[in-house]
């Protein structure tokens, strides 16, 4: 889809179709767990899914009342001035806000007053990451308030897990994470995570993975971290914690996982996760066109 | 389509219906909701207010902060599934013993301090699937009222719904079973098998 159209008015509408559809490969797995599911609780919370999926893209209503903190990835060629992007999301959250496709969810954490425009400080997220390209990519993921209480951070060794600083010890830290997690962040959920030495570059990098799609096969990904993630799915779904945690074969819908370089001294493991409602979207703005995934 | 079935609740509740629920059970519910989450649990736990306590009588909470436009001087209800309730759980006995709440809609389930609550006062929570905020829209015939709309603004103000079928399931009954405790001592007695 191609159209002649302002930055600002095509942002709005990356969020419009952000807050109202799920992205193909979550639907088609959304529709295969439902297939799966076999008792009458979890087939129920599978088939309410799809049906609000329905229904919001009938009615182009957001599919959840929470539509999270908005985070942006953005991908800049040099001749592009990130402050006036800036100034363009924070205006496309704002009329995104006014018109009823974002919940206004940004509450001063001092005073508690909700600003009611969906704009506060820190919130949009905004990463920008220079590219050689043409045209300027927006990658946006709506990350719900639920999904992100439950997400945490492990420092290795754990006496209490009896988790070391090798794989076994990460795979405890995502097990403990997910059995502590239950039905709270919307399963089945999404799990992604990230080792290494610092804790704002593992967040950061978390978040940034939740853009891979499901199923998608990651260039240069090692065999053995491929490995891993599918053991992990494996082991997490066979706790049985299930669709909105009502017991059932489905806990998580994908397991993505990246190892980065670490401190001698530090060894951090960070399990983030993305409800069902796994909301993001792209738009490619290139000379006044725009074009959304 | 599962067909079940499915047990019809009318507001206001009546304790000896809400006994007879079991944890399982597929529920509509017809009739008044309140929605409340953190902050008007808190303040109404705080200073047990009157006129709500003859409101909420044998009345149902929801936890839930909507998406809400104002179209002609009248609220319509766009979006509107559940928030987590854990957060609510210091709050929950109160609202009971206090104002006669009889059912809390939300999700994820809630600990031990209500589970005891609801056999104390024969009530129930029922669980709305999170994120399946449309659907649940839909069942909202009327926005009845908003109270404290300028202090908490539009996700946590408390605000008054007619619903009509509100699908949800009872996932903690009045005689002690919760399945959310269930599948938490199986999950960590699996945990500790393969871990």
């Amino acid at each position: 889809m191609k159209e002649k159209i302002d930055l600002i008015q095509a942002l709005v509408e990356l969020y419009r179709l952000t807050s109202v559809c799920l992205p193909k490969d979550v639907k088609q797995k959304i529709k295969e767990i439902r297939e799966k599911e076999t008792s009458i609780l979890a087939k129920k919370v599978m088939e309410s899914i799809e049906q609000n999926l329905e229904i919001a893209e009938k009615k182009n209503l957001p599919l959840c009342e929470d539509t999270g903190i908005p985070i942006f990835f953005i991908e800049i060629p040099k001749s592009f001035d990130q402050n006036e992007i800036k100034e363009r999301i924070l205006k496309a959250t704002e009329t995104a806000t006014e018109k009823n496709f974002l919940r206004p969810n940004a509450v001063d954490s001092l005073t508690q007053k909700n600003s009611g425009t969906g704009v506060g400080k820190g919130i949009p997220t905004i990463y920008f990451e220079q590219k050689e390209r043409t045209g300027i990519k927006f990658n946006l993921i709506l990350k719900g308030g639920g999904s992100e209480n439950i997400g945490r951070t492990y420092s290795l060794p754990n006496p209490e897990l009896k988790a070391g600083r090798d794989l076994d010890g990460v795979r405890k830290c995502v097990l403990d994470a997910a059995v502590k997690a239950q039905g709270l962040g919307c399963p089945p959920t999404i799990v992604s995570l990230v080792v290494g030495g610092t804790k704002d570059v593992i967040s950061f990098e978390s978040k940034k993975q939740l853009l891979e799609k499901l199923g998608e096969k990651t260039e240069g990904k090692e065999k053995e971290v491929i490995e891993f993630e599918e053991k992990l799915l494996q082991e997490i779904n066979s706790l049985g914690i299930g669709p909105m945690g009502l017991k059932g074969k489905n806990t998580v819908m994908g397991v993505k996982a990246k190892f980065l370089h670490r401190h001698p001294a530090s060894f951090f493991v960070e399990v983030s996760f993305m409800c069902w409602a796994d909301r993001r979207h792209s738009l490619i703005w290139k000379n006044g066109e725009a074009e959304y995934d | 389509m599962t067909e079940t079935k499915v047990i019809k609740l009318h507001t206001p509740l009546k304790e000896q219906e809400i006994r007879k629920l079991n944890s399982g059970d597929l529920v509509e519910l017809t009739g008044t909701i309140f929605l409340a989450r953190d902050r008007v649990h808190k303040s109404l736990t705080e200073k047990i207010d009157e006129k709500f306590q003859a409101k909420l009588k044998n009345g149902v909470i929801y936890h839930c902060g909507p998406i809400a436009k104002k179209e002609n001087g009248k609220w319509k209800i766009l979006s509107a599934g559940p928030t987590t309730s854990t957060r609510m759980e210091e709050f929950e006995e109160t609202m009971m013993e206090e104002y006669g709440i009889k059912a809390v809609i939300g999700k994820g389930g809630m600990k031990e301090k209500t589970l005891n609550a609801l056999q104390n006062f024969g009530a129930v929570y029922l669980l709305a699937v999170g994120g399946t905020a449309a659907l649940l829209a839909e069942k909202i015939v009327k926005v009845k009222n908003v109270f404290f709309l300028e202090e908490f603004g539009i996700p946590e103000a408390l605000w008054e719904f007619e619903v009509k079928d509100f699908p949800l399931i009872v996932s903690m009954d009045s005689k002690g079973r919760s399945l959310h405790k269930e599948v938490l001592e199986e999950s960590e007695k699996k945990l500790k098998e393969i871990a």
